[in-house]
């Protein structure tokens, strides 16, 4: 298993992957680093809160997206070059899955902790007033990691199975504006949602008062039913694409 | 040559799954706005103009670049792959042309996304119980924003020509189509490709354009797509083709 992870290492060497996640962790960063610019007092009271509201829209607008890149960036290298047959001649069908899945599983562990640090960052730049929420960060990383699992489970079930990495990248287009659709959507049909999960599952709410047009954030308590349903989600996704790969034919 | 060459890429969207993204992605939008529409119904007393804002704030903000990019992703991707970039410099045709041939065929299909992207807007329209005929400056807008997208499509052709992947040209679409809401509402959104159709198809339905700025749009749309078409051009001609 080792020596099947360092060769998907030695392959994913040229292709860039890093530049993926470090530059959506810089393009959060810097979204948010303008809205604080140009917000007045009141946003920075309430900075974190903000944050930690804004964070899981953004996750849900762009993550999809990223993770069917990062699910035909590490799956695809093999059509393009035609190797699954003599890749079978020389490791097992298990080890080529678990290795190519748990690579993109550390690249979404490693842009869930650079979330965390734009948070604690951003906190530290705009001298926020409210006190760093150590809590709903844990939170965020939790719900952000079980979410983009589950979705880039599901982009590599489709990556490995259609050789055109067009349809898998259509899916995750239209998972993007699936998920920024369902913020609108009432709880109960977001739980239908699996691109939803990422805004259902966010600690920070906001209230929209009309009559002074401003925002106030408030803290809520995890779904943990919601999370429950998700973690499934993943587990399935996982050993569920894990044996249509293993018999799959090539 | 230039039709032989545009013919030729017209014929590599025959049966291609390109369409299912045509299709289906607008309507998207589409929804999206309709039930925003339908759910602040109170507040957005407007009637057909205030669909239009709600269709056009997600479609002109978030949806048109990455489909705009995913068209020329597609048109690229061919000589991407099996060493066809070799095959395509050396046959016996202008550069520009092998460029300029694209970027038409692409500008085809935004402009008959145009069309569907209007045809959705009506079918929604009689949907949310808007009984009245639609404006026929939608019509006009649409338009606008049809000419608008060749901003996008000089700067995506050259993304997809010079990145050999799919997907991340599609990545940076919908990454500056995002950053282009910041630039649209500080006033500079016509120095920006991924702002202009935002700008053309009047997403904010306070005024649409007329004289000045009608001329000051077209002018912004024509200088982006010389300057990228040009480069993506000048690119073709001077840089060696690398496997």
């Amino acid at each position: 298993m080792r020596k099947a992870f360092q060769a998907e290492l030695q392959k994913i060497k040229y292709r860039k992957l890093w530049l993926l996640i470090i530059g959506i962790s810089i393009f959060e960063f810097l979204w948010h680093g303008m809205t604080m610019l140009r917000a007045d007092q009141t946003y920075l009271l309430t900075g974190y809160h903000y944050l930690l509201y804004s964070l899981p829209l953004m996750n849900a607008l762009v993550m999809p997206l990223v993770l069917a890149v990062l699910a035909s960036r590490i799956w695809d290298i093999e059509y393009k070059g035609n190797t699954y047959k003599l890749l079978y001649t020389l490791q097992s069908k298990k080890s080529i899955y678990y290795s190519k899945a748990f690579f993109g599983s550390l690249c979404i562990t490693a842009f869930c902790f650079l979330q965390i640090i734009t948070v604690i960052v951003c906190g530290r730049l705009f001298h926020f007033s409210d006190q760093l929420p150590a809590k709903h960060l844990f939170y965020l990383f939790i719900t952000t990691l079980v979410v983009c699992l589950a979705n880039y489970y599901f982009q590599q079930l489709l990556s490995f199975q259609y050789h055109n990495q067009f349809i898998a990248l259509s899916i995750g287009l239209a998972g993007s504006f699936v998920g920024l659709f369902s913020a609108f959507l009432p709880g109960a049909v977001k739980r239908f949602i699996p691109w939803s999960y990422y805004t259902l599952l966010s600690t920070s709410g906001m209230d929209w008062n009309n009559e002074t047009q401003s925002m106030s954030f408030y803290y809520t308590s995890p779904d943990l039913p919601a999370l429950l349903t998700v973690s499934c989600l993943t587990i399935l996704l996982l050993i569920g694409s894990k044996s249509i790969f293993l018999r799959k034919e090539v | 040559m230039l039709l032989r060459c545009i013919k030729s890429e017209n014929s590599k969207l025959k049966y291609s799954y390109i369409w299912l993204a045509f299709f289906i992605i607008p309507i998207l939008p589409a929804a999206i706005g309709t039930f925003n529409y339908l759910g602040n119904i109170e507040i957005l007393t407007n009637g057909w103009y205030s669909l239009w804002t709600q269709h056009t704030l997600f479609y002109a903000d978030f949806f048109h670049g990455p489909l705009i990019a995913a068209y020329c992703s597609y048109l690229w991707r061919l000589e991407h792959l099996n060493g066809n970039w070799n095959r395509i410099m050396t046959v016996p045709v202008r550069r520009s042309c092998i460029f300029i041939s694209k970027f038409a065929s692409v500008f085809g299909m935004a402009f008959l996304t145009q069309l569907w992207v209007g045809l959705l807007f009506y079918l929604s329209g009689r949907l949310a119980g808007l009984k009245s005929p639609m404006p026929s400056e939608i019509i006009v807008w649409l338009l606008l924003g049809g000419i608008g997208s060749i901003a996008v499509i000089g700067l995506q052709l050259l993304l997809s020509m010079v990145i050999r992947s799919f997907s991340i040209p599609v990545i940076i679409a919908l990454l500056g189509q995002i950053a282009g809401i910041y630039l649209s509402s500080s006033g500079r959104g016509l120095c920006y490709p991924y702002s202009v159709l935002s700008i053309g198809m009047n997403s904010n339905a306070m005024h649409g354009l007329s004289g000045a700025s009608l001329l000051a749009y077209l002018t912004a749309v024509c200088l982006h797509a010389v300057l990228f078409s040009g480069i993506a051009i000048l690119l073709l001609r001077v840089r060696d083709v690398r496997k």
